[in-house]
C-alpha cells in the first residue's frame, strides 16, 4: 500500500515536472495506435467481405433420376451428419425449372421443351468456405446422388485470396507494432535521459532495480493508456460516422457493423497502448540502469 | 528489528576477511577499466573499524577508483575486496543495493536529486530500503539536525549553498546508519569555511563509531586534522602514515 502510494506520487511528480515530454509520448502512442486501429478496421472489413462471398458458395448435389422423394428425409439427415455441413435444402426439379425459366426469361424459348430435363437437387451450405471441397467429395458417397458440383475453381481462388490478405495483413500488423514500439521507446528514452542523473543517484543510495524502474513503467503505461484512449475514440467515432454514409451510397457492401467491431477493437487498442508504454519504458530505463 | 544481515545473501554473510576488526580489506587489487586503462596496481590496504583515513594523491592517482571498489561501482580484475567482512568483489548484481545501503558515499558534486527538497532527498535513501514509513520522519529529522539543516529542510538543492548541499548529502549518506562513510573530494567545490564545517561533521560522525575514508587533495585540511594518511601515486599506495601530514607525505613520495 505504502509502495503503491509512493510509485503513484513519483509518476505524478514526473508528469507535472515535464508535461511537454508526456505530451510527446502520449501523442506518439496516439498516432501509432490510431494507424493500427484503422488498419484493424480495414482488415476486419476485408475478412467480412471474404466471409460474405464465401457464404454464397454451396455444394449442389444432383439426385439420380429415379430418386424416390419418400427417402428425402433419410437422405437429408445423412447429409446433415457429414462434418462441416451447416444446412441442407431440397430443390425439386419443378422449382429448378421455374427458376431456370425465370432466369432465361424470354431470351431462350423453353416452350419447345416437352418435359423438364432437370433433376432434383440438394443445396448444401457449409460452415466454412475451407470445408467446401471436403464436403463436396463426401457428399458423393452418401448414395442416390448422380453428380456433385461445388465450384472448385472459384472456391480455391477465393480461399487463396483470403489467405494472402490474411498473411499480408498479419505481416503489416507486426511491422506496425514493432515500429510503434521502437518509436515510443525512443520518445520515452528522452524523458528517461533527462533523468539519468536521478537514476544514478537512486542506484547510489541503494535503490533496487525494480524500485527505480516501476515509476517509469507506470508512467509509460499511463501515457500509453491515455494515447490509446484518444486513438480509440478517433477510430471508433470516425468509423461510426463513416459506415452509414457508405451504406447509403453502396447498400450491398458487407461492412462490419460498428456494434460488433468496436467492442473488441477499443479494449484491444487500450491494451496495446498500455503494453507499448510498458515495454517502451522498460527498454529505455534499462539503457540507463547498469544491469 | 530491522537488520542489515537479513538483506544479505549467504555469500555475503560468510566472513572471509583476514582481520576480525577490519572495516575495509583490499588484497592484491588490480583494477582495469573497460577502455584498458589500469587504475590500480597490487593494492593492499587494511582499515580497521572506527578509523578515520585520508586518501591523498594527485588527480588520476587512483583515490576515486579505490573508493569505487568499496561501494561496488567497479569490480576488481583480480584480488579481493572486503567491506565489513563481506566479500564485495563477488557480489551479484542484485546484491549491490544492500551494500550501497550499508556504505554511505558523498561526492564533490553532491549528487542530490534536483527536484526534491532537502528533506525528500534524505528520506528517499530510506524509502528505497523499504523502511517503515512511520520511522522515516524521525530518522530524517535526526540526521538533518546532526548536519544543522533541519530549519532548511524544505529548500530545494538549488536554494542551498554548496556547503549546505554537501551537508544534505552527508545526512543522506548517514540516514541508513552506515558502518562506513566514503567521501570523494567532499570539499573540492567548497570555500574554506564550508570545508571546515564538512570536516567537522565527518569527525563527529567518526567519533560516533563510523569508519570514515576521505579522498582529498586539500593539504590544509589533511595537515591540520592529523589523521592516518594514505598516499597514492599512479595507482599504487606509496605511503601509509599514522597521524600523517600531507605536505610531509608528498615530499616523501617525491623522494621515492
Amino acid at each position: 500500500m505504502g509502495l503503491a502510494h509512493y510509485f503513484l506520487r513519483e509518476v505524478l511528480v514526473n508528469v507535472r515536472r515535464s508535461p511537454l515530454m508526456s505530451v510527446a509520448s502520449v501523442t506518439t502512442v496516439m498516432v501509432l495506435t490510431m494507424i493500427v486501429g484503422f488498419f484493424l478496421v480495414l482488415m476486419a472489413n476485408l475478412s467480412n467481405l471474404a466471409r460474405d462471398l464465401a457464404s454464397d458458395l454451396k455444394v449442389v448435389a444432383y439426385l439420380q433420376a429415379d430418386f424416390n422423394r419418400d427417402q428425402l428425409g433419410e437422405l437429408r439427415s445423412r447429409v446433415l451428419k457429414l462434418p462441416g455441413v451447416e444446412g441442407v435444402s431440397f430443390v425439386s426439379r419443378e422449382q429448378a425449372f421455374e427458376h431456370l425459366k425465370k432466369r432465361m426469361n424470354n431470351r431462350i424459348q423453353l416452350g419447345d421443351l416437352t418435359h423438364n430435363p432437370l433433376p432434383d437437387a440438394l443445396e448444401i451450405r457449409v460452415r466454412r468456405a475451407e470445408d467446401l471441397e471436403k464436403v463436396g467429395h463426401k457428399v458423393k458417397g452418401v448414395g442416390s446422388i448422380e453428380k456433385v458440383r461445388f465450384g472448385e475453381d472459384v472456391a480455391r481462388r477465393m480461399l487463396a485470396l483470403n489467405r494472402i490478405v490474411r498473411t499480408v495483413g498479419l505481416v503489416v500488423l507486426i511491422l506496425l507494432l514493432v515500429s510503434t514500439l521502437l518509436v515510443v521507446s525512443n520518445t520515452i528514452r528522452l524523458t528517461v535521459y533527462a533523468r539519468r542523473r536521478d537514476i544514478e543517484v537512486m542506484q547510489l543510495v541503494g535503490a533496487a532495480g525494480w524500485f527505480i524502474r516501476w515509476p517509469f513503467l507506470l508512467e509509460g503505461i499511463l501515457q500509453g493508456l491515455v494515447g490509446a484512449a484518444l486513438a480509440a475514440t478517433v477510430v471508433s467515432e470516425s468509423y461510426r460516422l463513416l459506415v452509414p454514409q457508405l451504406l447509403s451510397s453502396v447498400s450491398f457492401l458487407p461492412v462490419a457493423a460498428p456494434e460488433s467491431l468496436l467492442p473488441w477493437l477499443c479494449p484491444g487498442l487500450l491494451l496495446l497502448g498500455a503494453l507499448v508504454g510498458l515495454l517502451g519504458s522498460w527498454i529505455s530505463v534499462n539503457r540507463f540502469l547498469k544491469v | 528489528m530491522f537488520s542489515w544481515k537479513n538483506l544479505l545473501s549467504p555469500a555475503m554473510r560468510r566472513p572471509r576477511a583476514e582481520y576480525e576488526d577490519s572495516m575495509v580489506e583490499l588484497h592484491g587489487i588490480n583494477l582495469v577499466y573497460p577502455n584498458g586503462y589500469q587504475a590500480l596496481y597490487d593494492v593492499e590496504l587494511l582499515v580497521r573499524k572506527g578509523e578515520f583515513v585520508f586518501l591523498v594523491g594527485t588527480t588520476g592517482s587512483g583515490k576515486s577508483s579505490l573508493l569505487k571498489l568499496l561501494y561496488r561501482e567497479q569490480a576488481p580484475k583480480n584480488g579481493s575486496v572486503y567491506v565489513d567482512n563481506h566479500d564485495v568483489g563477488e557480489l551479484r548484481r542484485s546484491e549491490v543495493p544492500s551494500l550501497r545501503r550499508k556504505v554511505g558515499v558523498i561526492f564533490q558534486d553532491f549528487r542530490l536529486l534536483r527536484e526534491k527538497t532537502a528533506w525528500e532527498n534524505v528520506a528517499y535513501a530510506l524509502e528505497v530500503t523499504g523502511a517503515r514509513r512511520r520511522e522515516i520522519p524521525r530518522k530524517v529529522a535526526q540526521v538533518l539536525e546532526l548536519v544543522g539543516l533541519l530549519s532548511k529542510r524544505k529548500r530545494m538543492p538549488g536554494q542551498l549553498s554548496g556547503g549546505e548541499q554537501q551537508r544534505v548529502a552527508i545526512a543522506r549518506a548517514l540516514v541508513n546508519e552506515p558502518r562506513l562513510l566514503l567521501a570523494d573530494e567532499p570539499t573540492g567545490n567548497l570555500d574554506p569555511d564550508s570545508s571546515w564545517d564538512i570536516m567537522q561533521i565527518l569527525s563527529r560522525v567518526n567519533a560516533g563509531g563510523t569508519t570514515v575514508m576521505v579522498a582529498t587533495h586539500d593539504q590544509q585540511i589533511v595537515d591540520t586534522m592529523r589523521k592516518r594518511v594514505i598516499v597514492m601515486r599512479q595507482g599504487r599506495i606509496t605511503e601509509d602514515l599514522e597521524r600523517g601530514n600531507y605536505t610531509v607525505a608528498q615530499r616523501a613520495t617525491q623522494v621515492v
